[in-house]
């Protein structure tokens, strides 16, 4: 029996899934393409995430950071380049609520189940990591819709679907993959 | 130099060093600029109470990157964190203390002169709740 048919065997209880959304699992995102990474996003990026102790000096220090194994300044592995980004075009964080903009910004990348409720949660993540950001870098990001269910929370019916991401630097090395749960409901 | 561990050194079953914050609007206020987070219910009680919470709430994204810090600073600049799983079970309020945790599960040498380590991490707050439990995968350099 497919969800589809338990949900149409059950008309009594609340259902948040459609076949619109299920039909959306699987669609890809149109590719998005940060700003060159600089050496002061990558430093007020470990001040924030090491505050209130300095951060380590591969994160600031360039003369530094030629002497480590990295040869070079890098960006703690779960910066955001995506960050202050003009348009807002949201690959990660993404607001409670989403307005008319940013629902049409979210909906052309294809990032939420179509129809899906208005209040949103991270639910986590796995992030899995194959090079570092570097200056200069410049990432493309690319989302897969993998999955979408339903449970009943203690805010009544949840919504939850994930999605699979995947960042390549410009020379189409790749730098990581996460895939992150997302928690709907009304 | 930073401080540096080895592979050969590390047994598992040991617990790697606590990584605590006192989590306030000084560190989510610092992240949200980082991150482009600015969320109504990350910025005020306002915000937080029309979004069904009693208070202010800080990011679930500041937590996976206090795992990230905790591992960094034992692995050392010559380690790499391969993976990060982790799931968000509880709220994080202003002025609670988070105390992040790791236990190294598994070690395995690989060909490179290097070890692969398992470990269960986690946060738990101050009245002792786990609100984010996972594991990570890291990859440190074997004895020069």
């Amino acid at each position: 029996m497919t969800i589809m048919d338990n949900i149409r065997n059950n008309p009594d209880e609340t259902h948040l899934i459609t076949q619109e959304m299920l039909d959306w699992v699987g669609s890809r995102s149109l590719p998005l393409t940060s700003p060159d990474i600089s050496e002061s996003d990558i430093r007020r990026a470990a001040i924030a995430m090491y505050w209130p102790e300095v951060p380590p000096r591969i994160y600031w220090d360039s003369n530094y950071a030629i002497e480590t194994v990295w040869k070079g300044i890098v960006a703690p592995a779960e910066m955001n380049p995506f960050s202050w980004i003009v348009g807002r075009a949201h690959i990660g964080p993404q607001p409670n609520r989403i307005n008319s903009d940013q629902n049409t910004i979210e909906e052309s990348r294809q990032l939420r189940p179509p129809g899906a409720p208005k209040n949103y949660l991270f639910g986590g993540l796995k992030s899995s990591y194959y090079s570092l950001m570097r200056p200069g870098d410049k990432i493309t990001s690319i989302i897969t819709s993998t999955d979408v269910y339903e449970k009943k929370g203690s805010t009544g019916q949840m919504l939850f679907y994930l999605t699979n991401e995947i960042w390549t630097n410009q020379n189409n090395k790749t730098i990581k993959e996460t895939v992150t749960t997302n928690i709907q409901w009304e | 130099m930073e401080q540096q561990i080895y592979g050969d050194d590390i047994e598992v079953g040991i617990s790697i060093p606590l990584f605590e914050r006192k989590t306030d609007l000084m560190n989510w206020n610092r992240w949200a600029a980082t991150y482009d987070e600015f969320v109504p219910y990350h910025m005020d009680d306002e915000g937080a109470k029309s979004n069904g919470q009693n208070s202010v709430i800080g990011q679930g994204r500041i937590r996976v990157s206090y795992l990230h810090t905790m591992l960094r600073n034992w692995i050392g600049e010559q380690g790499f964190i391969l993976e990060v799983d982790v799931q968000m079970r509880g709220i994080n309020y202003k002025n609670d203390t988070l105390t992040c945790n790791g236990t190294v599960t598994s070690k395995t040498p690989t060909e490179n002169n290097s070890f692969l380590l398992e470990l269960d991490i986690s946060i738990t707050n101050q009245n002792g709740v786990v609100i984010t439990p996972g594991t990570a995968r890291v990859r440190i350099p074997a004895n020069p």
